[in-house]
């Protein structure tokens, strides 16, 4: 974890270049989000090197995975797990980025919201995760190379129609 | 805080040094958060300028501060609050910043979460909070010289058993 200190990234001599690479960034951490909750499952592992790393750690204090895929094809039933909900929404929150050339590494925080349908039940499940990134810009496009999913906490409550 | 028409400022004549300042300045909140996450409180503590003032206000109408400190050293054993929760989670939403040379001010939304464990009991603390801060560039490191904690809502919940 000591990777993690340390978090800030030199500005002093920001290029137009660096700029562009920590929008790129972003945006690559949002479409993960967005084609989440799309159920866009070609579209999230697009977003993934060829050999990528996915951890899940569903105790972020834990130093063991509870997950842990390794390349783009096995991350399909990962994505396929959120068919069960009727409907997600990945907010996401900051997104931190330490530019090193065609490397990066950054945290991104998400409040991944899932609603479940049980008959006339209704239950929201909420995941605060800190996802610990790993990029590569490959053809000049940038891609996780590895994720590392943390959960933070969980909360579980019923939720009213109206 | 007041009734004054919100100024937007004027991008017409953006340089690249402004945008490397405003991703500085981005990357310091987010860094505050981070280290509070991670309990890194001497990395914390150096986000800010030695005479930081620190104000936190319980209630968004209330005049008086519930706390006023000064100095890194009385801010150090007010961030050691967050240890003895099982999880702390600084989710920020958006942060505005307004430039003026080696200075700016800027504010940040931010969702407080804590999860506190008592036996098998275990409660979620949400906190809503704006932070209103002036920040100095000094030595090209941009640090916090003023945060205002403005608390507008707190939320306490109980969690399933982890």
């Amino acid at each position: 974890m000591k990777s993690e200190d340390s978090p800030r990234d030199q500005h002093a001599e920001l290029s137009l270049q660096q700029v562009a690479d920590r929008l790129a960034i972003r945006e690559l951490v949002d479409a993960y989000a967005y084609c989440a909750d799309r159920r866009n499952a070609a579209g999230q592992m697009a977003l993934f090197t060829e050999d990528t790393d996915f951890l899940v750690f569903m105790d972020s204090s834990s130093p063991t995975p509870t997950q842990h895929l390794r390349g783009r094809a096995a991350l399909a039933p990962v994505f396929a797990d959120l068919n069960q909900y009727q409907a997600t929404m990945h907010f996401n929150g900051q997104v931190t980025t330490m530019l090193d050339g065609e490397r990066a590494s950054g945290v991104a925080y998400c409040l991944a919201h899932h609603v479940k349908v049980d008959g006339s039940t209704r239950t929201l499940m909420i995941a605060a995760i800190r996802y610990l990134d790993s990029f590569v810009k490959q053809g000049g496009t940038w891609f996780f190379s590895q994720r590392k999913l943390m959960v933070q906490w969980i909360e579980t409550r019923v939720i009213s129609t109206d | 805080m007041s009734t004054r028409v919100w100024q937007r400022e004027d991008r017409t004549d953006l340089s690249l040094p402004e945008v490397a300042d405003r991703c500085a300045i981005r990357d310091l909140v987010d860094a505050y958060a981070q280290c509070a996450d991670r309990r890194d409180v001497p990395g914390q503590m150096a986000l800010f300028t030695e005479d930081i003032d620190f104000i936190v206000y319980a209630d968004r109408g209330a005049p008086m501060p519930l706390q006023k400190l000064r100095g890194r050293a009385a801010l150090a054993r007010m961030c050691h609050q967050f240890d003895g929760y099982q999880a702390v989670t600084h989710i920020n939403g958006q942060s505005t910043t307004r430039i003026d040379g080696a200075r700016a001010s800027g504010v940040t939304f931010c969702l407080v979460c804590r999860v506190k464990t008592a036996g098998v009991a275990r409660t979620l603390m949400t906190t809503a909070v704006r932070y209103l801060d002036s920040y100095v560039k000094r030595h090209d490191t941009w640090l916090i010289r003023q945060r205002l904690v403005l608390i507008d809502w707190t939320d306490t919940r109980t969690l399933a058993p982890g």
